[in-house]
C-alpha cells in the first residue's frame, strides 16, 4: 500500500544548498571499465582490516574471497573478476593525509571468468542466521559512506523485535547522485532487499524515505512499491534540507524521535539502510553475488562528463575520471564524498572503495579559501543551523581555549560533523575542523585515563602487597627476638633449635620441588 | 596521475562574511541618515566623518602595537561600524575633540584592551558614549532643532565651523540655536509638575515624539527590518528591548497619562529604534542563544525605560545596553538550549 505523507522539516536548523544533482543524472547508468590494476585496501571498511586469503602469484576468479574478516567488526573481500593476485602492498589509501596501507593488488586477465562461490538462496526460505552468515561471506559494508559492517548492524538489530527499517533514500549532500540513481533504475530489487530483512528480523514495516525534489526516484520507487504489493511498505517525501540524510536526522524526521546520546537508533527501534547497501544484500542472497562493485557519482565542474558509473572497487579514481571524459583544465581539487563531508585527496591513484559514493572535481575559485579566518563575533548563526542543537560557538571557544573537559561537557560528541556551522560562519571559522580535532583529542584523554586508571590500580595493589609483607616480616622477626630472649643457652636447647630450623628448610625444598611458592 | 591540492571539510564556499554584515549594515543606515540630515542638517555627516577617520587611525595604531595584520582588520568594517553609531547617539555640531576622544575610548580602551574584534565585552561605542556623556554634560545636550524650526540656526558652514572649533561663530551663541531634546524637555517639565498633554503642545513635538525625529525612527526600523531579512541580525533583540520599553511604558500610562510619556512618544524618541536595530544586536557583546537573546534584549529595554522614568538622564538606552553586556554571559550560561537527544 502507498501511503504519501508529506512531512515538514522536523529537525532542528539545517541548510538548504544548491544541489548541483542535475550536472550527473542527465545520462543512464554507465559502467566504469576494467582497469589494468585492481588495489583492494585491506581495511574499507569501519573496524579492523580484513586477513588476506592470497598470495603473490595466485590465480584468482570473480567473486572468490581474498581476504576474511578479522573478528566481530571487519568486512570480507573478494575479487572483483579473475585476476592474477600481484600481493600485498604499501599503498597510498584514500585518505587526505595521504597515508599508505596495505592493498591487495590484482591484475585482472581480461576474461571475466567467475566461480559460484556463494550458492544462490530463494529469499523466501531464508532464516536470521542464514542471512547474517551470508551477509558477512558477501563482504557487505554500508554503501551510504560509512562503510560499517551490514552483518554486525543486522546482528544487533535482530537482538530487538518490532523495529521499523528506515530505507535511506534521502542524498542530502550537494552533488552526489548515485542513490537517486539506483532508485531511477533498480527501484524492485531495493525493495526486495528491504523485504528480505523485514522478513527475516520480523520488522513491522518499511520507510522509504526519499526527498521531495527527486522526482523521478519517487516515481520509480512508488510503482515498485504498488508493484510489490507488500502493505508494510510506506513512501515518505521529506523535505529536502541538508542533513535529512543522517541516520539520527531521518529518524527524527520520520518519527519525530531522538536517538538518545550515546545509543544507536535501534536502541529506539529504527534500523537504516541506504538503498544500495539494500541491492548488495538482495544480490548476495539472490544470486550469491558478493560485494565487488559499487554506483559511485563522478561530477563537479572539474569533470568533462559528469555522470555516475558502476565501477569495480578497487578501480583508482583516475580511471574513473578518464571515462568521464577526464579532468577541465581548471581542476585542482579532488574529494571523496560530499562538498560538506568528504575528504580531500591529494592524488587520483587511490583507489574506488567500498564507501566511495561520490568522486568530486572541483576548481580552485568554488572551494572555500583557506587562511581568511576572522575571530568568531558570537553572531550564533552557527547555534540556528546546528542539527545537533548544540551550540558551536561555545564548543569552539572551549577547544581554542583547550578546555576539552569544558567541551565534552557541552556534548561535544552529539557533534555529527555535518559541516553546517562552516558554511555559515561569517568568519570563515572552520568549525568541524576544530571538533574533529576536538573529539579524537578527547577520546585519546579517555584512552589514557584508562591507562593511567590501570597503573595506578597496579602501583597501589603491588604497595598493599609490600606493606602486607614487610608487616608479616617485622611480625616474624618480633617473634624471634622474644624466642631468643627466653630461650636457654644449653647445646642441647642450641641443638634442639638448629633441628628445627633443617627440618623447616627441607620442608621448603621440598615444597619448591613440587612447584609451589618458595619465597 | 595527477596531484590535487588538500583541505578539511567542507569545501563548499560561505556564504556570508564579517565585512559583508558590516557592510550591509551600514547600507542600512544610509535612508536613516538622509532624513536625519535633512530635518537635522549635516551635524550628523560631519560626526560619521570624525569619528571614522579617529576610529580607523587608533585601530590602525594598536593593530600595529599588537602586531596584526591591518588589511583583514581595517577592512572588516567593524570600526566604521561603530563610528557611525557612536556618532549617530552624539549631537550635530559635536566638537571634533569629544568625537575622537569618544572614539579613541571605544576602540583602544572598550575593543582592544580586550583583545579586538569578538574579544570586547562591552559594546565600544556605547562604551565611548558613556565616557563622553558623563565627561562633557554641557556639550552633549546642545542638540539642535530640526532646521524648519530654526530660522536662525546654524547653515553648513557654521556646522562645519562648530565641529572643528566648538564655536558656533558668525555672532550666533549656543543658547539661542539650541534645544533639548524631546526626552529631555520631558523629563525636566515633568519634574517641574507640567502634564504630558501641556508638554505635548510644544512645538518641537509631532504626532508621537520630537518632530523630525519620528522620521528618521521610521526609517531607521525599515533598515533594521532590511537587515532581518538580509539575515545580517535576528530578529529576538530587537523585538525583545522595543518590548522591554513599551510594556513598561504602555502600564505606567494607562495609570497615569498625565505624567507619563506615552508608549509612541517612547518608542520613538532618542534611541530606541536604533538602540533595538543596530546597538544591542552587536553579536560580539550580547548574548548568543535566541532564549538569551530575548531575556538580554528585554532587560535593554527595561533599563532604558527604569532610567528614562527615574533616572538621572533623558536617555537610557547606552546604560541598558552596558548593563546588559555584563550580564551577556551569566545568561548564556543560563540559557542553552536542549542537545540533541540529551535530556534538558
Amino acid at each position: 500500500m502507498i501511503k504519501e505523507s508529506p512531512l515538514a522539516k522536523s529537525f532542528h536548523g539545517g541548510l538548504k544548498l544548491n544541489g548541483h544533482k542535475l550536472e550527473s543524472t542527465g545520462g543512464t547508468l554507465r559502467s566504469a571499465p576494467v582497469p589494468a590494476r585492481l588495489v583492494l585496501p585491506l581495511n574499507q571498511h569501519a573496524g579492523r582490516a580484513a586477513v588476506p586469503l592470497v598470495s603473490a602469484g595466485d590465480r584468482v576468479l570473480g567473486y572468490q574471497e581474498i581476504a576474511r574478516p578479522d573478528g566481530e567488526i571487519s568486512c570480507a573481500l573478494h575479487a572483483p573478476t579473475s585476476a592474477t593476485v600481484l600481493g600485498v602492498q604499501r599503498l597510498p589509501m584514500p585518505h587526505p593525509s595521504g597515508l599508505m596501507g596495505d592493498c591487495l593488488v590484482l591484475e585482472p586477465d581480461g576474461k571475466n571468468e567467475f566461480g559460484n562461490f556463494l550458492p544462490a538462496i530463494d529469499p523466501d526460505s531464508l532464516d536470521l542466521p542464514t542471512l547474517l552468515k551470508r551477509v558477512s561471506d558477501a563482504g557487505i559494508a554500508g554503501l551510504g559512506g560509512a562503510a560499517f559492517p551490514t552483518a554486525t548492524k543486522l546482528a544487533v538489530a535482530a537482538a530487538t523485535t518490532g523495529i521499523t527499517l528506515v530505507i535511506n533514500g534521502a542524498e542530502c549532500e550537494p552533488y552526489i547522485t548515485c542513490d537517486d540513481m539506483l532508485m531511477r533504475e533498480q527501484s524492485d530489487q531495493i525493495l526486495l532487499g528491504a523485504k528480505i530483512i523485514l522478513d527475516t528480523l520480523g520488522a513491522q514495516r518499511a520507510l522509504v524515505a526519499i526527498e521531495r525534489d527527486k522526482l523521478k526516484a519517487l516515481e520509480s520507487m512508488s510503482a515498485a512499491i504498488e508493484r510489490l504489493g507488500d502493505p508494510r511498505f510506506q513512501l515518505e517525501k521529506i523535505f529536502t534540507i541538508y542533513p535529512a540524510g543522517g541516520e539520527r536526522q531521518l529518524i527524527q524526521v520520520l518519527s519525530g524521535k531522538e536517538v538518545p546520546a550515546g545509543k544507536l537508533p535501534i536502541d529506539i527501534g529504527y534500523l537504516c539502510q541506504n538503498v544500495a547497501t539494500l541491492v548488495a544484500i538482495y544480490r548476495a542472497v539472490k544470486d550469491g553475488q558478493p560485494l565487488v562493485s559499487r554506483i559511485t557519482t563522478v561530477t563537479g565542474s572539474g569533470i568533462a562528463e559528469p555522470g555516475n558509473y558502476l565501477a569495480m572497487l578497487g578501480t583508482p579514481l583516475e580511471t574513473l575520471a578518464e571515462s568521464a571524459g577526464g579532468y577541465t583544465p581548471g581542476a585542482t581539487r579532488l574529494i571523496m564524498g560530499g562538498p560538506m563531508m568528504g575528504i580531500a585527496l591529494p592524488s587520483d591513484e587511490v583507489p574506488v572503495v567500498k564507501a566511495t559514493n561520490c568522486v568530486l572535481v572541483l576548481q580552485e575559485d568554488e572551494v572555500r579559501a583557506s587562511g581568511d579566518q576572522m575571530p568568531c563575533i558570537r553572531c550564533g548563526e552557527c547555534e540556528q543551523i546546528c542539527p545537533a542543537q548544540l551550540q558551536p560557538q561555545e564548543l569552539y571557544w572551549h577547544i581554542r581555549g583547550n578546555d576539552l573537559a569544558g567541551a565534552d561537557e557541552l556534548n561535544l560528541s552529539a557533534c555529527i560533523e555535518c559541516g553546517c556551522c562552516d558554511f555559515v560562519c561569517p568568519s570563515h571559522i572552520p568549525l568541524s575542523q576544530y571538533y574533529r580535532f576536538a573529539k579524537s583529542q578527547v577520546r585519546l584523554l579517555d584512552a589514557r585515563r584508562v591507562q593511567s586508571d590501570i597503573a595506578r590500580q597496579r602501583f597501589e595493589d603491588r604497595k598493599e602487597r609490600l606493606d602486607a609483607e614487610a608487616a608479616r616480616r617485622k611480625e616474624r622477626l618480633e617473634e624471634k627476638r622474644k624466642k631468643r630472649a627466653s630461650r636457654e643457652n644449653t647445646p642441647k636447647a642450641i641443638k634442639g633449635e638448629i633441628d628445627a630450623i633443617l627440618a623447616r628448610t627441607r620442608g621448603k625444598v621440598a615444597d619448591s620441588d613440587e612447584g609451589g611458592e618458595t619465597r | 596521475m595527477k596531484r590535487f591540492d588538500t583541505s578539511g571539510a567542507p569545501y563548499l564556499q560561505p556564504e556570508a562574511s564579517v565585512s559583508q554584515m558590516m557592510t550591509r549594515l551600514l547600507l542600512s543606515l544610509v535612508p536613516a541618515a538622509a532624513v536625519y540630515t535633512w530635518f537635522f542638517g549635516p551635524g550628523l555627516l560631519l560626526n560619521i566623518l570624525v569619528a571614522s577617520a579617529v576610529g580607523l587611525m587608533a585601530e590602525a595604531l594598536v593593530l600595529n602595537l599588537r602586531k596584526r595584520p591591518l588589511k583583514p582588520y581595517l577592512g572588516d568594517g567593524s570600526v566604521l561600524v561603530t563610528a557611525v553609531l557612536f556618532a549617530w547617539c552624539l549631537p550635530p555640531a559635536t566638537p571634533w575633540w569629544i568625537t575622537a576622544t569618544g572614539m579613541i575610548f571605544a576602540v583602544v580602551f572598550a575593543k582592544h584592551l580586550y583583545g579586538g574584534l569578538g574579544h570586547n565585552p562591552f559594546n565600544p561605542a556605547m562604551a565611548g558614549y558613556v565616557l563622553v556623556l558623563i565627561s562633557f554634560p554641557q556639550e552633549l545636550t546642545r542638540w539642535l532643532p530640526i532646521t524648519a524650526l530654526a530660522s536662525n540656526g546654524p547653515d553648513a558652514l557654521q556646522t562645519l565651523w562648530a565641529t572643528f572649533t566648538g564655536e558656533l561663530g558668525g555672532g550666533l551663541q549656543w543658547d539661542a540655536v539650541t534645544m533639548a531634546t524631546p526626552l529631555d524637555y520631558v523629563k525636566t517639565e515633568l519634574a517641574r509638575l507640567t502634564t504630558m498633554p501641556e508638554i505635548k503642545s510644544h512645538v518641537m513635538f509631532g504626532d508621537f515624539a520630537g518632530r523630525g525625529v519620528e522620521w528618521v525612527g521610521n526609517f531607521i526600523a525599515l533598515g533594521g527590518a532590511w537587515m532581518i531579512y538580509k539575515n545580517v541580525i535576528r530578529w529576538h533583540i530587537p523585538v525583545a528591548v522595543i518590548a522591554g520599553v513599551l510594556i513598561p511604558a504602555t502600564l505606567a500610562y494607562m495609570m497615569d497619562p498625565g505624567s507619563n510619556g506615552s508608549p509612541g512618544l517612547h518608542l520613538f524618541s532618542g534611541a530606541t529604534l536604533l538602540g533595538a536595530f543596530y546597538i544591542a544586536t552587536d553579536p560580539v557583546s550580547a548574548a548568543t542563544s535566541p532564549r538569551g537573546r530575548l531575556i538580554f534584549g528585554l532587560g535593554v529595554g527595561v533599563i532604558t525605560f527604569v532610567v528614562r522614568k527615574w533616572g538621572g538622564y533623558p536617555d537610557g538606552i547606552a546604560f541598558g545596553v552596558l548593563l546588559m553586556n555584563a550580564a551577556a554571559p551569566l545568561i548564556d550560561h543560563f540559557t542553552r538550549p536542549r542537545v540533541y537527544g540529551n535530556e534538558q
